[in-house]
């Protein structure tokens, strides 16, 4: 299966391919970014038929051995390597530094989610994107995304994972502030690439403890050690790595940077900011699960991060105008239940709400894209009645939003269910009453979005409907999210769990809440005669709702502690480096210059008179010589008189 | 008093002291190739009075006396005609003008 390593590569390829283009056949080559990441999406799901076989036999392999040695076979967690590759890239001392492939059955789920979100994206971005003059651009990072990803949900170690963590963080960047033309998404971009940078600090320095203690960066290595570390060890590498997963999954207090990613292309945040990329801190934590068992307190923060996150998500999401800013929050809070569902131990109802989530939050995304090209406008206020303009959009829309509020049989009720289920066994009930609130939360924005942007005044009556190949993808995803809950048990023994329908009791009470939350949007925002003003609301709860609206002072207060101090200094040190550093270095500027100046002199003067003078004297006495020549034969002879009379004399004085 | 070998050396030098003399300070260039004439013969007085009283057995130095005449006689075809030339292009034979080569 050595194939595997060409599902990251052939995205990678179609970035390699177009990022050196003209900008006139990158536009043209879209399609190379499109064909890669559809034939990456093929290879995958034989990977997965492959695995799912591998899964299937190890399963029974092990029934058979336990019944044999007569155990209560309880599921012991333990996922079917498939296949395995490395390749050393680097040495350091004694350690190999490698890219490993390690194919189980989690990264083989993983593949085909990203797969197949990518692929829907991007078939859909060629109608979404279509005006846009560097639509190639746009396609070769989605590509250069698609392969990080790609590469990370492969990796057998963590530092590959990490490699690919940050080119994914790059690619974010590049996406949020694609439009860089414009203020805002500048901004978020450089607010998104910098805030989770904070969380890399700690993802970086969990990969430290973890390489001073286990002396390797190998799943299986570190994974296996994990338990037999000192509790202290493992705590501090369990929290630095939960850090990480905070920032690149905004978490609170690190989440702030998603609502503002908003402002990259729809298409983009899909499969970015919604389905994939986010969703990696989850599969890092997953992945990293035993190093959190080994430190029981972690698993608690997790917990606790997850909920508190989940909730204030779903508060924030509550009071947005901008549909886009809504699912943002929707997003981060439905990520913190996966981190939730960690933090309770539940390996596979977290790594199911992620699959369910990445599908319907894609759709929704994509939906939401349809209604901004419809309405030329993100502000839900100012849309209203499109269910009767846009019959497919709003279709697909609402299984999308029954999803995510978590109605039966959508996709969202299965995993929220298996999550609460896991919280209820956990004896967690401070955050099970929690999450059951977070459900409410959501239950209650899904209906306001509804609502608001599918009944009511339409304030857009020639809203037309998306393209084909905008509505495809979301008919597609909209099947998935409709169908792949019934795979839940079937799932959770795919990861080499025990696999369970859902408890009566819990799914009743569950969409009880959710139907609740959904009946009190309903009457806030959909019944005949609702006042659509947020004004009632400002008067009724005051403060409270200012504390929403001001998204709970998390902008303020960083902008108060870290963003306007670092200015300042940063200030501070530019009139130090204007005066000081620039002063210095134009003082010795001006020191050679005057020392030049006085070399020139002393060239002038010195060298070039003593050369002239030189030239000057030997013609003057040329001229002086000259004036024995008289040209008269008389004047020579006696000259020759004069010298024959004093060589005469001198052989008379000396004797001859 | 019997004439000796100082006699003709003496009889030489004045010779040749006034053909040096004359070729000093005469203007004429005639006059200067007469007296270069009588240098060339105080020469000749002097080689053969040498021949005669130091080697009366070789007749080198009478030799070289009729050698000495025979140059000189074509030295002087050669002085004169180039004077001649010089007369007919400046009708001048004045030593003082001739000064066209001069630096």
């Amino acid at each position: 299966m050595g194939w595997v390593a060409a599902i990251p590569l052939l995205p990678a390829g179609a970035f390699a391919l177009m990022a050196p283009m003209s900008r006139k056949a990158r536009n043209a080559a879209r399609w190379l970014s499109v064909a890669a990441m559809a034939i990456a999406l093929v290879m995958s799901l034989f990977v997965f038929a492959e695995t799912w076989g591998a899964a299937k036999e190890a399963k029974h392999a092990k029934l058979a051995a336990a019944s044999a040695e007569a155990v209560p076979g309880e599921s012991s967690g333990e996922l079917a390597e498939v296949y395995r590759g490395t390749f050393t890239f680097g040495r350091i001392g004694e350690t190999e530094l490698n890219f490993g492939i390690l194919v189980d059955p989690v990264s083989a789920a993983m593949l085909v989610v990203i797969t197949l979100v990518g692929t829907c994206v991007q078939v859909y971005s060629i109608g979404y994107m279509h005006k846009d003059e560097r639509i190639g651009w746009y396609f070769a990072v989605l590509s250069l995304f698609s392969a990080a990803m790609l590469a990370l949900v492969l990796a057998d170690n963590f530092l590959m994972l990490y490699l690919a963590w940050e080119v994914m963080g790059l690619c974010s960047y590049l996406l949020i502030g694609f439009w860089h033309e414009q203020e805002a998404p500048r901004r978020a971009s450089q607010k998104a690439f910098l805030t989770t940078r904070v969380g890399d600090v700690g993802f970086a320095l969990g990969l430290a403890v973890m390489y001073k203690a286990s002396g390797s960066f190998d799943f299986d290595v570190v994974l296996g050690e994990a338990a037999a570390w000192a509790p202290g060890v493992a705590l501090a590498c369990a929290l630095l790595l939960l850090f990480g997963a905070m920032g690149k999954s905004a978490q609170v207090p690190l989440h702030v940077w998603l609502p503002d990613a908003m402002a990259g292309p729809t298409p983009a945040s899909a499969l970015i900011h919604a389905a994939t990329m986010v969703a990696a801190g989850v599969y890092l934590v997953a992945r990293a699960l035993p190093i959190f068992e080994a430190a029981p307190a972690a698993l608690s923060v997790t917990m606790f991060v997850g909920a508190t996150t989940a909730l204030v998500g779903g508060l924030l999401g509550a009071v947005q105008h901008d549909v886009k800013k809504v699912l943002a929050y929707s997003t981060i809070s439905q990520l913190g239940y996966m981190f939730v569902a960690l933090g309770a131990g539940g390996f596979v109802p977290g790594m199911f709400h992620l699959v369910t989530h990445a599908f319907f939050k894609s759709l929704l995304f994509l939906g939401a894209g349809v209604i901004i090209h419809a309405c030329h406008t993100q502000d839900m206020r100012e849309m209203g009645g499109l269910a009767k303009r846009m019959p497919w959009t709003t279709a697909t829309f609402t299984a999308g939003s029954l999803a995510l509020a978590g109605i039966f049989p959508l996709s969202g009720f299965w995993s929220k269910d298996e999550i609460l289920t896991a919280l209820w066994n956990g004896q967690h009930y401070v955050t099970f009453f929690v999450a059951l609130l977070a459900a409410f939360v959501t239950a209650f924005y899904v209906a306001r979005l509804w609502f608001r942007v599918f009944t009511g005044y339409a304030h857009h009556p020639k809203a037309k409907e998306g393209h084909a190949e905008m509505l495809a993808p979301m008919v597609l995803l909209a099947a998935i999210t409709a169908v792949i809950g019934f795979s839940s048990p079937a799932f959770a023994g795919f990861l080499g769990h025990k696999g369970h329908w859902p408890a009566i009791g819990m799914a009743v009470g569950s969409s009880a809440v959710a139907l609740s939350g959904l009946a009190v949007g309903w009457w806030v925002y959909g019944r005949p005669g609702a006042k659509l003003t947020t004004d009632s609301l400002k008067h009724r709860f005051g403060y409270l709702y200012d504390m929403l609206a001001q998204k709970l002072y998390f902008d303020h207060a960083y902008d108060a502690v870290f963003v306007r101090p670092f200015v300042n200094g940063s200030d501070a040190l530019s009139r130090f480096d204007l005066r000081v550093v620039d002063g210095a270095v134009n003082g010795v500027a001006a020191a050679w210059n005057r020392l030049c100046d006085w070399s020139w002199a002393f060239d002038v003067r010195a060298i070039d008179g003593a050369v002239n003078g030189l030239g000057t004297s030997v013609r003057k006495a040329g001229a002086q010589l000259r004036k024995l020549q008289v040209g008269r034969v008389q004047v020579y002879q006696k000259y020759v008189l004069g010298a024959v009379v004093l060589l005469m004399l001198m052989i008379a004085m000396k004797g001859a | 008093m019997s004439v000796g070998l100082n006699s003709f050396l003496a009889l030489g030098a004045v010779l040749f002291a006034l053909g040096l003399y004359g070729a000093v300070s005469k203007r004429s260039a005639v006059m200067v190739l007469m007296s270069l004439e009588l240098m060339a013969n105080a020469v000749n007085v002097n080689l053969v009075a040498m021949s005669r009283f130091l080697t009366p057995d070789v007749l080198t130095g009478q030799l070289f006396a009729i050698f000495i005449m025979v140059v000189s006689a074509a030295e002087i075809g050669l002085g004169l005609g180039l004077v001649l030339a010089i007369y007919r292009e400046t009708k001048s034979i004045e030593l003082t003008t001739m000064d066209k080569l001069k630096g």
